[in-house]
């Protein structure tokens, strides 16, 4: 099977019994991850073992996810935002996934932290893109990110330039809400 | 491509223990697991095992659970089989799933993994000679009952029994009383049984190192609280003042259901559920008796801020409102609030 042609769905359903698929889906929402909890805590350290949990507590939930329901990366994000919520009232990074797999503490190096440093707006507009649905992402990176015409966006994107307005607005909505949710 | 390959090759090799031990435990396939249904009924007896003839949608899974509480990792073992005949239980239980987790002085807690309102829940049950009907069974969200702050537990259930449940990793717990010294206990298997009158507190340190604890009525103090805004000295020592009765609770995410058998030392007395919101506290509840029995949902109800707090209206002198009573579903939080505040934010 080539797990790289898999939806993010699928990975985490072949995850429950092949590693190498939560590998993947690893790969694809990392730099999306650090950036967020580096743009919510404005530190490197602090954003690796933020993300570390979460991704964690997520390979521990993977079969409780179901598909069909809410995308991969939002229920992810969904993940991340307790794992955030619930470390900010302790007053520390929570490790309860990363204890229940066994999982080694990590050594985090100064070029990584530099590397998560360096993660801004791009990172970050691609993290809260990945929450929307993947049309409605695409209409709001072509007007907002690229700065496309909705004319333009209508043609690319094969639809009326009415659906494209609907589809940034419903997609801004949808960011403007979840961000007062904190996420 | 990754930025971070030492935790990519961690997370691979988490992923493959996994998959690894999921595909070793066939027992928890969820064909193969049979949940219980159970009506709403209090003080009607109903039978557990055996009566499958509903079955819910989709039983809860035992992954976090077993990862949480070395109880569900063990094998089952022929005691850990529920009673034969429960009552007022409100749930959807894997009572195939279900483990002693203490038994004490005739008194036997139960675990059992549950779902109720769509949420995977932790049920406890206890059966003990003289335990309330309504007493004797609670649930609490798993995210809950794995915090190590919120322990599942009840107190004064009936026949001086109280019992806790402890996720792995917790230690130091102790029993504080009203008349003798705070004692040491040694966790059965993830559980507290305590079978005696005089129970006032406990106390635990959990597995981040930090300590907590959990009051009842009855004068004394508990030991020294760690973070000074969640003392729960004052209002226990209120309750030992002012208070005899007994609260028992099944703490729930938003939802609660509150017995108190009052035995007020002299006149009517009258009890009142709030929550404590960002906009205030806000009165969900309020009754006047004896003894009084109610429950409610609590829309939007804030984790470790419920209140109960209770004013006797009395000839004991007091200020009209004055919080004599306070109890926190979560945690416990001291409060001394007067009732012009309170009652400004009636909902």
């Amino acid at each position: 099977m080539d797990l790289l042609r898999l939806s993010d769905e699928e990975l985490l359903v072949a995850a429950r019994h092949d590693a190498r698929a939560f590998g993947v889906f690893y790969e694809r929402h990392e730099r999306a991850l650090l950036a967020g909890f580096r743009w919510r805590t404005g530190d490197a350290e602090l954003a690796a073992d933020l993300t570390a949990e979460t991704f964690a507590a997520a390979l521990v939930s993977t079969r409780r996810f179901k598909p069909g329901g809410a995308p991969a990366a939002a229920w992810l994000h969904g993940i991340a935002r307790n794992v955030f919520l619930r470390s900010l009232k302790r007053a520390q990074v929570e490790q309860r996934a990363r204890r229940r797999l066994g999982m080694p503490v990590l050594e985090l190096h100064d070029e990584l932290l530099e590397r998560i440093d360096g993660f801004g707006a791009d990172e970050r507009a691609r993290e809260l893109l990945a929450l929307l649905r993947p049309e409605q992402a695409e209409a709001v990176r072509g007007r907002i990110v690229e700065e496309e015409s909705y004319a333009d966006l209508a043609t690319r994107l094969r639809c009326s330039e009415q659906v494209v307005r609907q589809r940034v607005s419903r997609g801004l909505a949808s960011l403007r809400s979840r961000l007062e949710e904190g996420i | 491509m990754t930025e971070f390959p030492q935790l990519a090759r961690a997370l691979e090799e988490a992923a493959e223990r996994q998959a690894h031990s999921s595909s070793r435990a066939p027992r928890l396939a969820a064909g193969s697991l049979a949940a219980l249904v159970v009506a709403l009924v209090v003080g009607i007896a109903t039978s557990l095992p055996g009566d499958e003839t509903e079955r819910s949608a989709g039983p809860p899974p035992l992954t976090q659970l077993e990862e949480s509480f070395a109880v569900f990792r063990r094998e089952r073992r022929p005691d850990d089989a529920l009673p034969k005949r429960r009552a007022g239980m409100s749930a959807s239980l894997r009572t195939d799933e279900s483990r002693l987790a203490a038994a004490k002085a005739g008194a036997r807690l139960f675990l059992v993994p549950g779902r109720l309102g769509g949420r995977d829940e932790l049920c406890a049950l206890v059966q003990a000679p003289g335990v309330a009907v309504a007493g004797d069974f609670a649930c609490a969200p798993i995210e809950a009952a794995t915090d190590e702050r919120t322990p599942l537990a009840s107190f004064g259930a009936g026949g001086g029994v109280a019992w806790a449940v402890f996720p792995d990793g917790t230690a130091n717990v102790q029993i504080v009383f009203d008349d003798k010294p705070a004692a040491a206990v040694e966790l059965g298997e993830n559980a507290l049984l305590h079978v005696g009158d005089g129970l006032r507190g406990i106390s635990w340190t959990g597995s981040s190192g930090e300590r907590h604890r959990l009051g009842v009525g009855g004068p004394g103090p508990l030991d020294p609280p760690a973070r000074p805004e969640l003392d729960a000295t004052d209002e226990v020592a209120l309750v030992g003042a002012r208070w005899s009765g007994r609260l028992q609770f099944d703490r729930r995410n938003g939802y609660f259901e509150l017995t108190l058998s009052v035995d007020p030392p002299t006149g009517e007395t009258s009890f009142a559920v709030w929550v404590d919101r960002e906009s205030g506290p806000c009165l969900l509840g309020f009754m006047i008796g004896g003894e009084a029995q109610t429950s409610g949902r609590l829309p939007q109800l804030p984790a470790g801020t419920m209140l109960l707090v209770t004013r006797e209206r009395s000839t004991t002198p007091q200020k009209p409102g004055e919080v004599v009573l306070s109890g926190l579903i979560d945690t416990a939080v001291a409060a001394d609030a007067p009732a012009e505040r309170l009652c400004r934010n009636d909902s």
